[in-house]
């Protein structure tokens, strides 16, 4: 059986689409194909068998004009009810172990995967390379011929990530992360899915998974990353609070309200009136003293991006995550820049101003303190 | 059909249908024939209602983008479908209106065991079902019948109608129960002398078995909606995990009853069917016991498989596995029934009536359901599969073309008892044509659909798959239209028999259960004289009567009751 | 309540309103089997609350660790509720006298469970801070919550029987009633054993 399987499988190599599939265009694909294809070789079979005794008796046996009374006939007959019992038995035992084999293969990822985060939330996906430190959204950009690795979460409700040529599906979950892995083959353009269904605008969660081959990716990644260089100074805020806060977003909210971590609305005020205290019972202010560590409120903010660690705030576990080395120093100064000019950013209930007026106090200084 | 042939036998003056008058003697009765005679009206009433959600939706995906509908709009006509269809067609159709009307007669009782509750439950369900209305005038609903966490409870985007739905569907299901245990207590208790166990017909073990799950699946269910209740109602988090709850929980909770609650659907359809080929072939039902046990064996599985809904939720990997293992198990009793009622065809004497076409549609469209079924319990392919119209397609194919296909076959098999008059085989024969044809345009499309990779319940499908999507669901949607004119022509003659009808024999088919031998309809009380049970499976003591239009006992074949009267 | 049917020489139509059963002993017996079946039903209910509630406790990470330990009453509780099985047994053996006091001792033993009940989780909750516990609580509330409401549900029977004890005749029919209630009672007092033991094992 498993050599048939086998023969299956390799004819299934092909990526082309078939009637039944989509194009395949990774290492499992040609697995599952040729399991769904075996699969649908049973059905075929048994399907025929059935429908073929029922139009033949459903013909041969009916009843003619003038027949009036009927036979008695067999009541049962054991060996055969046996027999129908134990074949069907056989195979879909067999049936069950080869799905096992190609689901272990489905979720066993190689120890040697590029990893990507991936945020899933209504009705959008953000892919974040820790790698290049570059976050894309609505389009994933993915190496041929490496294994890749998500990561998942999801900031409201349930969500699952499908990309039918890869053959592979996760639920996204809130308040675990699930994962997922593939290797892609062919270079090229494929959708991305959410497939468990999220509400109003559940079917254009899509995006687009773009398969590179590493060199070009590395080259796209590279692009990506320098994003951040090439725009300009008075940019910065808001472009680290369209790109970059939504992997803050789960834990800091925008409109006050406590979550995991501290909101930022209101941060750059307690930042600099060194209000805020620690699970030890100081204060920023006595850290803030003339020589302290945190001689000016934008160094705070930088080290709890980079050592968040080194103080937790009162009220919260310290759940969260250093990003050294996953953001580039422009990025670092973005986020600053947005924290500090937050309320010029969003309303009082945390929704992004379409037109955020920055008033008369230039981002660059800030900037400008920061990087002196 | 011009002229009105109202040949046959006499109308029997004191049957059920004329015992007493008024409006206030149906909405009151304690008689289960009226009430299943209630039933079947409300739940074709749901039925229509469902339906036109259904070629709203269909309608919708003529075109990418979404012909009619925005995303708000589509993703109510979904859910309205979806939850009309399953808590208010499908789980009552055939319990609560075919069983109802049929149990207490073909075991040979007056009537259920408590008249009063049965009474009781049938209201339950209108109450639910005003419920279910009151969401769509309360700001809608739009989590999709399985109310999934923590959609359902996140106040910011589901709708004002998850309350009211979530109490229609708590209601319904308490309905559900009470006459669940109302037909265990009558099977238990009421058999009359001679109805030993396996001299049941095998419709009773489907209802049996049915019982048994409604009995113990439902309050799962009634417990989970009622913690969303409440969680929505105080903004607690059992199922929220922003609030320390557990979302895959709530998965949990509800597939332990959903699942069951499949074979809830689609048991008594087997049931119907395993009785339909028996008589409509004229032949004896091959089997007997082992139909008979695999009904309960699938109740039993029934509790164990509800895991297999959950392959990509982020269940440990151990319990995937063992979860697909067990629902392989249900496959085979599964198997062995199509097998047997082949076998039961074989060298039989197959009239090509209504019911019977139903019954052949049937196998010929459960063998699709099942088969498909194997697809999905395969672990590597699942996960390829699920949350696509490849589901869409399996589920429908068992829901809609395997249990509701049975039980319209069921009332064009009980028709002439139910309202003592004939339908016009012709049209009927036609119109079954229609609803099969239309019914495998419309499904088996949708399995391609799914194997390319379009996921369920999108309102719209645009991106780089949409050439290879649209053709489908183009052919999807005239199906479904040419299934909706099967229907409606369905219901066309049916309710011209009721006017012009050929009047029935007590016997029209040559069945043997005990309901062949009162008269059509039934008298008040079921049975004039006390019947005789025999084989109800043994059609050989029958011959047709032209005079009667209807089967009558051989002459040349003792019957047991002159027996009996010889003896003594 | 308007009855179609015709009824059936030797049955109580306000029982058997239909005539189903030839035999009144019949009758009784399916009625102690729905019991059953009913008691089937509300204990997979209960299984899943308690279900429920041990996953949030030991699968969910965010189950608070300083709840306060079970309510100190929860203990009179359960004593209570003893004891009203106890009268219950009782009851259905004596005579008339005897039953009419054992009965207002059952009703006024279940009306205590209830006081303590509230009164436990009263004073269990007025020791909690609620932020950031709510699901915990709400959980606990549930747990209670919905036993408390079979019993006040097993106060209708009840408070029919201990009517029926003592304003009228004690009759066959009376007698039946108050078995079927006894029965749902000794249900409810061990669905309650299976809940304290989960609460002992959570909180």
């Amino acid at each position: 059986m498993t050599s048939l399987l086998m023969m299956l499988a390799a004819a299934g190599t092909s990526t082309e689409a078939t009637f039944w599939m989509p194009e395949g265009a990774s290492t499992v694909a040609p697995d599952v194909d040729g399991l769904f294809d075996f699969i649908n070789l049973i059905c075929y079979i048994f399907f025929a068998l059935v429908v073929a005794a029922l139009i033949w008796f459903a013909i041969r046996y009916r009843q003619r004009k003038g027949q009036h009374t009927f036979e008695g006939g067999p009541t049962h007959n054991m060996a055969l009810e046996i027999t129908w019992t134990a074949i069907p038995t056989v195979i879909v035992v067999v049936m069950f172990i080869l799905g096992l084999q190609t689901f272990l293969d489905l979720r066993t990822s190689p120890g040697n995967a590029y990893d990507i985060n991936v945020t899933a939330q209504k009705w959008s996906w953000t892919f974040q390379h820790p790698e290049f430190a570059v976050t894309e959204a609505a389009e994933l950009t993915v190496p041929a011929n490496r294994p890749v690795r998500l990561l998942m979460g999801s900031q409201d409700v349930l969500h699952s990530l499908f990309v039918p040529a890869f053959r592979v599906k996760q639920d996204v979950v809130p308040g675990r992360y699930t994962s997922l892995w593939f290797e892609a083959t062919q270079p090229g353009t494929y959708q991305l899915y959410c497939t468990e269904y999220c509400g109003k605008d559940h079917s254009l969660m899509l995006a687009t998974v773009h398969v590179l081959e590493w060199d070009e990716f590395q080259a796209k990644m590279g692009k990506l990353a320098r994003e951040y260089e090439e725009i300009p100074e008075s940019q910065l805020p808001s472009y680290a609070l369209t790109r970059l806060y939504n992997r803050c977003a789960s834990c800091h909210t925008l409109d006050g309200s406590s979550s995991t971590g501290p909101s930022f609305k209101g941060l750059w005020e307690r930042t600099a009136e060194g209000t805020t205290v620690f699970t030890d019972g100081s204060t920023l202010a006595d850290l803030q003293k003339p020589g302290g560590v945190y001689d000016i409120p934008e160094n705070y903010i930088r080290a709890s991006l980079v050592n968040p660690q080194a103080h937790i705030v009162q009220g919260y576990t310290g759940a969260m995550p250093s990003f050294q080395g996953q953001l580039k120093e422009r990025q670092i100064d973005a986020l600053v820049l947005m924290i500090k000019h937050l309320d010029k950013l969003v309303d009082d209930q945390g929704n992004i101003l379409e037109n955020p007026d920055l008033g008369s106090e230039t981002p660059q200084e800030g900037a400008a303190d920061d990087n002196g | 059909m011009t002229t009105v042939d109202t040949r046959g036998p006499a109308p029997v003056l004191d049957n059920y249908l004329t015992h007493s008058r008024g409006l206030r003697s149906w909405l009151l009765t304690l008689d289960h024939k009226r009430i299943g005679l209630m039933y079947l009206v409300s739940v074709l009433g749901a039925f229509f209602l469902g339906g036109m959600f259904a070629l709203l939706v269909r309608t919708q995906l003529l075109t990418p983008e979404g012909l009619i509908m925005d995303g708000d709009q589509y993703n109510q006509a979904f859910t309205l479908h979806g939850a009309i269809m399953v808590f208010l067609v499908i789980i009552p159709s055939v319990p609560a209106a075919l069983g109802n009307f049929v149990l207490p007669i073909m075991l040979g009782a007056k009537d259920v065991a408590f008249p009063r509750l049965n009474l009781f439950s049938y209201w339950l369900w209108i109450v639910g079902a005003i419920f279910f209305v009151l969401s769509l005038f309360t700001g809608g609903l739009d989590t999709g019948w399985t109310f999934y966490t923590p959609y359902s409870v996140d106040q910011g985007s589901a709708m004002a109608g998850v309350i009211p739905a979530l109490t229609g569907a708590f209601i319904l299901g308490f309905s559900s129960i009470f006459t669940g245990m109302n037909f265990i207590v009558t099977i238990h208790r009421l058999r009359p002398p001679g109805m030993t166990w396996f001299r049941m017909p095998l419709f009773l073990w489907a209802i049996y078995a049915t019982a048994i799950i409604q009995v113990l699946a439902t309050p799962v269910l009634g417990i989970t909606l009622a913690l969303l209740i409440v969680e929505r109602a105080f903004g607690i988090g059992i199922f929220n995990p922003v609030l320390g709850g557990d979302p895959v929980l709530y998965q949990h909770f509800f597939w332990f009853y959903s699942h069951p609650a499949v074979y809830i659907m689609i048991l008594p359809a087997m049931g119907i069917i395993s009785d339909l080929i028996a008589v409509h072939s004229h032949r004896h039902i091959f089997g007997y016991g082992f139909i008979a046990w695999s009904s309960i064996a699938i109740a039993i599985f029934s509790f164990l498989v509800w895991g297999h809904h959950m392959f990509t939720s982020g269940q440990s990997e151990l319990v995937t596995v063992v979860f697909s293992l067990i629902t392989f198990s249900v496959a085979i009793p599964s198997a062995v029934k199509v097998f047997n009622w082949l076998a039961t065809m074989y060298k039989g004497t197959i009239s090509w009536n209504t019911p019977m076409l139903y019954g052949m549609g049937f196998i010929f469209i459960f063998t699709i359901g099942g088969l498909t079924g194997l697809h999905l319990g395969t672990l590597g392919t699942d996960i390829h599969l699920h949350d696509t119209y490849f589901v869409v397609a399996h589920f429908h194919y068992v829901m809609m073309g395997s249990a509701l296909i049975a039980f319209i076959g069921g009332i064009h098999h009980w028709w002439p008892k139910m309202t003592g008059r004939m339908y016009n085989e012709n049209w009927g024969r036609f119109a079954f044509a229609l609803v099969f044809i239309g019914f495998n345009l419309t499904f088996f499309s949708q399995f391609m659909l799914g194997s390319q990779g379009m996921p369920r319940r999108y309102a719209s499908y645009v991106g780089l798959q949409q050439d290879v999507f649209q053709p489908y669901h183009i052919a999807s949607t005239i199906g479904s239209y040419v299934l909706a004119l099967g229907f409606f022509i369905t219901a066309g003659y049916l309710i011209q028999s009721l006017i012009g009808g050929r009047r029935a024999s007590a016997n029209p088919w040559g069945g043997r259960s005990l309901e062949w031998q009162c008269t059509s309809p039934p008298p008040h009380d079921n049975f004039s004289e006390a019947p005789t049970v025999g084989d109800c499976y043994d059609f050989s003591v029958l011959r047709w009567d032209e005079q009667e239009q209807g089967y009558v006992w051989r002459e040349d074949v003792p019957h047991p009751q002159q027996e009996e009267v010889e003896a003594t | 309540m308007p009855r179609t049917g015709t009824v059936m020489a030797g049955t109580d139509p306000a029982v058997d309103p239909r005539g189903v059963f030839d035999n009144p002993d019949d009758r009784r017996s399916a009625a102690r089997f729905a019991l059953w079946l009913l008691c089937i039903v509300l204990g997979m209910l209960f299984g899943g609350v308690i279900v429920a509630l041990l996953v949030l406790r030991f699968d969910g990470a965010a189950w608070p660790s300083d709840l306060p330990r079970l309510p100190w009453q929860l203990w009179l509780s359960t004593g209570l509720l003893l004891m009203e099985s106890v009268a219950l047994v009782l009851a259905t053996r004596r005579t008339s006298s005897t039953r009419r006091r054992l009965l207002v001792l059952a009703f006024v033993l279940a009306i205590g469970f209830i006081a303590t009940q509230v009164w436990a989780w009263w004073d269990w909750h007025a020791s909690v801070d609620l932020e950031a516990r709510r699901t915990a609580v709400a959980a606990l509330w549930v747990v209670g919550g919905v036993h408390v409401a079979h019993v006040l549900g097993g106060l209708v029977p009840l408070g029919l029987v201990l009517w029926g004890a003592t304003t009228m005749e004690w009759s066959d029919r009376q007698n039946d009633r108050l078995r079927l209630t006894a029965t749902y009672w000794h249900f409810l007092d061990a669905v309650w054993i299976a809940m304290m033991l989960t609460l002992l094992i959570v909180l």
